[in-house]
């Protein structure tokens, strides 16, 4: 780290929360939303596999 | 995958970059009566007082007080309406504030770090993918006017969720910015107030569609609102160059070297990350469609 950033990061800094916080919220959010769309995604899948076996095993029945 | 991988990936070095390895600007000084060994020391200061009563926030400090025609020069006690008590080195020194003509004040100055530019590093890319998200949003709206075709509808209004999102988080993060750079949480200046209608208006498209039963109509009317929407981009982006405004504005050769790469990083990450959400958006309507298919072929 150089000497300037030790010393910025040593002061007692007033705007400290609202960086945290914007950057809890900006990664929060952006995982949140990519977490939920990957477990609908496979989830969605899933269902999709048991779905065209069924499928299949009806069009190999007919 | 492969995008949201390198999107998370670069997003994290703009990340380390920014926080570790850029500097911090200043934003401002802070003065002080003696010298300090700091890097952020920008060299002596001399401030000229005209009453006596401004030197009342300068005790301490080494000031050299001009009254009834003598100069007289030493470490301020104190100062008020009344007059003014300074310590030389043969003693403290009263100057009535009648007899007061002028004064210089002597100490050092600071940058002040701005510490709130930090949030730039992933404001601005973000915001930047909002509007270049609603572009496409618009572009597959045109396009499905012009061909009626619904997968434009659908790419239409995936486009517009991810616009959503990267929308939400520009709002959330510039709001926070704004309370660490100006210490308000909003002000209605020209970028605050043209962004905030774009906000209004991507939540209304969803309204808008959410109240329209007619598939064919939801779809006309989602395209139709999607490009008159879309006009609040360029008015939103050029504002802050167009009238004044407080809102701060990039304009090339404005920053250099570890600021400048980590930004870059961050906007590359985000494009990434913006391209991964609409693709695993598109991925999930596509499944859907595909379990519908398989559920009308089970059903006859």
């Amino acid at each position: 780290m150089n000497p300037t950033l030790k010393e910025v990061y040593s002061l007692v800094l007033t705007q400290w929360p609202l960086v945290a916080g914007a950057y809890a919220l900006l990664w929060a959010g952006m995982v949140f939303y990519v977490g939920m769309a990957l477990k609908r995604l496979n989830g969605l899948g899933k269902q999709l596999e048991v779905l065209e076996a069924a499928v299949a095993r009806r069009q190999a029945a007919e | 995958m492969i995008a949201l991988v390198l999107g998370g990936v670069l997003t994290l070095g703009a990340f380390i970059g920014a926080f570790f390895w850029a500097g911090v600007p200043d934003f401002g000084f802070v003065r002080t009566a003696e010298q300090v060994d700091s890097v952020r020391y920008k060299g002596p200061f001399e401030q000229a007082i005209d009453e006596a009563r401004y030197l009342a926030n300068y005790a301490g400090y080494t000031v050299e007080v001009e009254a009834d025609g003598e100069s007289v020069r030493g470490e301020l006690v104190s100062a008020d309406a009344e007059s003014v008590e300074i310590a030389t080195g043969s003693g403290n020194v009263t100057i009535d504030a009648a007899d007061f003509e002028a004064a210089t004040v002597f100490g050092s100055e600071y940058g002040r770090p701005d510490w709130g530019q930090k949030i730039f590093y992933f404001h601005v890319p973000v915001a930047e993918i909002s509007f270049v998200v609603f572009a496409f949003a618009a572009f597959y709206a045109i396009r499905f006017l012009m061909t009626r075709n619904r997968d434009y509808d659908t790419k239409n209004r995936v486009s517009m969720e991810v616009t959503l999102v990267f929308v939400g988080l520009t709002m959330a993060t510039g709001i926070l910015w704004t309370k660490a750079a100006w210490g308000v949480w909003w002000d209605w200046e020209p970028r605050l107030t043209t962004y905030f209608i774009l906000t209004l208006l991507v939540i209304a498209y969803f309204v808008l569609r959410n109240s329209v039963e007619d598939e064919e109509r939801r779809a006309v009317y989602g395209a139709v609102f999607s490009i008159l929407a879309f006009i609040d981009v360029p008015i939103s982006f050029f504002i802050t160059r167009l009238i004044p405004s407080n809102h701060p504005v990039i304009e090339g050769g404005g920053l250099e070297g570890p600021m400048l790469i980590s930004f870059i990083l961050g906007q590359i990450g985000m494009i990434a990350l913006g391209y991964a959400i609409y693709q695993l958006r598109m991925g999930e309507v596509q499944l859907q469609e595909r379990i519908e298919q398989a559920k009308t072929l089970l059903e006859r």
